[in-house]
């Protein structure tokens, strides 16, 4: 119960947010659209140690499938979501095929390789993405299942369900077996071998469910937008993602979400101050990597331990 | 009583250097056996190529009636072959009974289960912290492992080995660098070890050995050069002139 109340209190709360004024309602969507996009890599670089700097990828070739399959097929939203999911997850296998070979630096750099692979190939292949131009009217259905849609308001509450429903899975995931696996691989992974555990299959799996997830954040952010380009597969997204998890807390439940709200909210402040919020954003994954490097659920969790007396010595 | 570990002619060379050399060996089920050596007489060496962690470049390993000469190590674990390490090797970050956990978990059916919590598993738990008592790690089951004391994170060592039922288990100086009480403790839980575990133990301390031990294989520069028991191997005179020179 103690751990159910705070969270059931911050989705009374996120409900009740869908009667703000618009603008907050437009950045709650992006913040929860990124939350999920940071919990579906946090799986992958929080859980099982493999930090891939491309997960735009994902993301990305989600939004463009949707687009395609709505614009030039006419599918419906769910024939659209379902499409692009499964490209989402295709592309995850194979890349993943290539990629969990390696780790550490090395895994970084392939994910980032071939995410630009993807960017690429956005650019140049104008018969289907619309190259530079991308792919502008995806329309939002107006309703589905009852549920209306073409309104932002509507849209908010539905990003909310479909984010908070990817969480309670990631978290029971995490909380799993193959949950513990993926730790005991980011913590020792020659001696999870030893242990029995085929290592390279458990990294796999990893790789291709974070895709997927990553894709759903894909679909939402393609259908929010009306729009997708280039610079969705570009690899800022990749590298703002992953600040996001290290900026909440990589490896703990809500430290993307955490991460993903923070950094929304600060990028639209800012960039009504000044056009250097990149550079902001720079300084500010300096200064978490050198004195936090937990991220915020890690500091407000050292504060509380020193709050609460120490426990007595088990021994 | 039937051999459950032969080794034949096993050789491990690394560029020129020949770290095992045309080693053989019958292990009788349930035997208690140590290898001794001075440093870098290859006795890790021939643990990694038992343990799968390095590929022999000559002679074949037999184990539990199988050829696993060529088997990767998950494979050689879930057969009944389980190690520990030299240096301590486990997962810092999680606690005392995450570690054993995932230890338990290794080789049963569930270890993939995707969307059931951890904690629906009592069974996994029960045998978990059932090792935990006997090795003394009750107490600090919640404590990451990195903030044990070094004696505690060799006991747990030992625990992750035993975790996976092996029948073969190799331990790697399992009480290097603990105090005499520890090793006392190490040495306890050992010798409690029931017969259907046979076990290879390389040592440098020989109060662990003879406590052991009633088989001790000598190697040398990668060789087999002795092999008996402790009384015969303490008067072999080849012995003797490696550990105490020529002048013996």
């Amino acid at each position: 119960m103690g751990r159910v109340a705070p969270w059931a209190a911050l989705g009374a709360a996120a409900v009740v947010l869908a009667w703000a004024p618009s603008y907050y309602v437009h950045l709650a969507v992006l913040a929860l659209i990124f939350a999920l996009l940071a919990m579906s890599l946090n799986l992958l670089m929080g859980y099982a140690g493999l930090t891939s700097f491309g997960h735009a990828a994902y993301f990305g070739s989600a939004a463009y499938a949707a687009a395609v399959i709505s614009l030039r097929y006419g599918g419906s939203f769910g024939q659209a979501a379902l499409g692009a999911l499964a490209v989402a997850g295709g592309l995850a296998a194979l890349f993943g095929a290539l990629a969990t070979w390696s780790r550490g630096v090395y895994f970084l750099l392939i994910t980032m390789a071939l995410g630009q692979v993807t960017w690429g190939l956005a650019y140049r292949w104008v018969s289907v993405t619309g190259g530079d131009n991308g792919l502008p009217g995806v329309m939002r259905p107006p309703l589905v299942i009852g549920w209306p849609l073409a309104d932002v308001r509507g849209y908010y509450l539905f990003t909310l369900l479909v984010t908070a429903v990817a969480f309670a899975l990631l978290v029971r995931i995490t909380d799993s077996p193959f949950g513990y696996a993926l730790r005991g691989i980011r913590e020792g992974e020659a001696r999870m071998r030893t242990l029995g555990y085929p290592v390279w299959g458990y990294k796999y799996a990893a790789f291709v469910i974070s895709g997927v997830f990553a894709g759903v954040a894909g679909v939402l952010h393609v259908f929010y937008n009306g729009f997708v380009g280039p610079q969705d597969l570009h690899v800022s997204i990749s590298a703002q993602t992953v600040l996001m998890v290290i900026l909440g807390g990589s490896g703990t439940v809500g430290g993307p979400v955490l991460g993903a709200g923070v950094l929304v909210l600060l990028q639209n402040l800012l960039s009504t101050f000044t056009r250097r919020w990149m550079a902001v954003l720079g300084i500010i994954y300096i200064l978490v990597v050198l004195y936090a490097p937990e991220g915020i659920v890690g500091v407000l969790r050292r504060r509380s331990r020193i709050a609460v007396p120490p426990l007595p010595p088990g021994r | 009583m039937s051999a459950v570990l032969r080794l034949r002619q096993v050789s491990r060379a690394f560029g020129g250097l020949q770290a095992v050399s045309r080693v053989s060996l019958d292990v009788e089920a349930g035997a208690r056996l140590a290898i001794i050596g001075p440093n870098g007489a290859g006795k890790t060496t021939l643990f990694n190529l038992i343990s799968g962690e390095l590929m022999p470049t000559g002679g074949r390993i037999f184990a539990l009636e199988r050829d696993i000469t060529r088997l990767p190590p998950h494979r050689r674990t879930a057969l009944g072959l389980g190690r520990t390490y030299q240096l301590t090797n486990l997962f810092p970050h999680l606690t005392v009974l995450e570690n054993m956990l995932l230890a338990v978990q290794a080789l049963e059916r569930t270890r993939y289960a995707l969307l059931r919590p951890m904690r629906s598993f009592p069974h996994l738990y029960d045998r978990a912290e059932g090792l935990l008592g006997p090795l003394g790690l009750w107490d600090t089951r919640d404590v990451p492992v990195g903030s044990l004391s070094y004696g505690e994170q060799r006991q747990l060592e030992l625990g992750l080995a035993l975790a996976a039922r092996p029948r073969i288990l190799l331990l790697d100086e399992p009480t290097a660098g603990l105090s005499p009480a520890e090793t006392q403790a190490v040495l306890r839980v050992i010798r409690g070890l029931p017969r259907e575990i046979t076990i290879l133990l390389i040592e440098h301390d020989m109060t662990v050995v003879f406590g052991v031990c009633e088989h001790i294989v000598v190697l040398h520069q990668g060789q087999v050069v002795a092999s008996g028991t402790p009384e015969a191997v303490r008067r072999d005179p080849t012995v003797r002139q490696i550990y105490l020179g020529a002048g013996a």
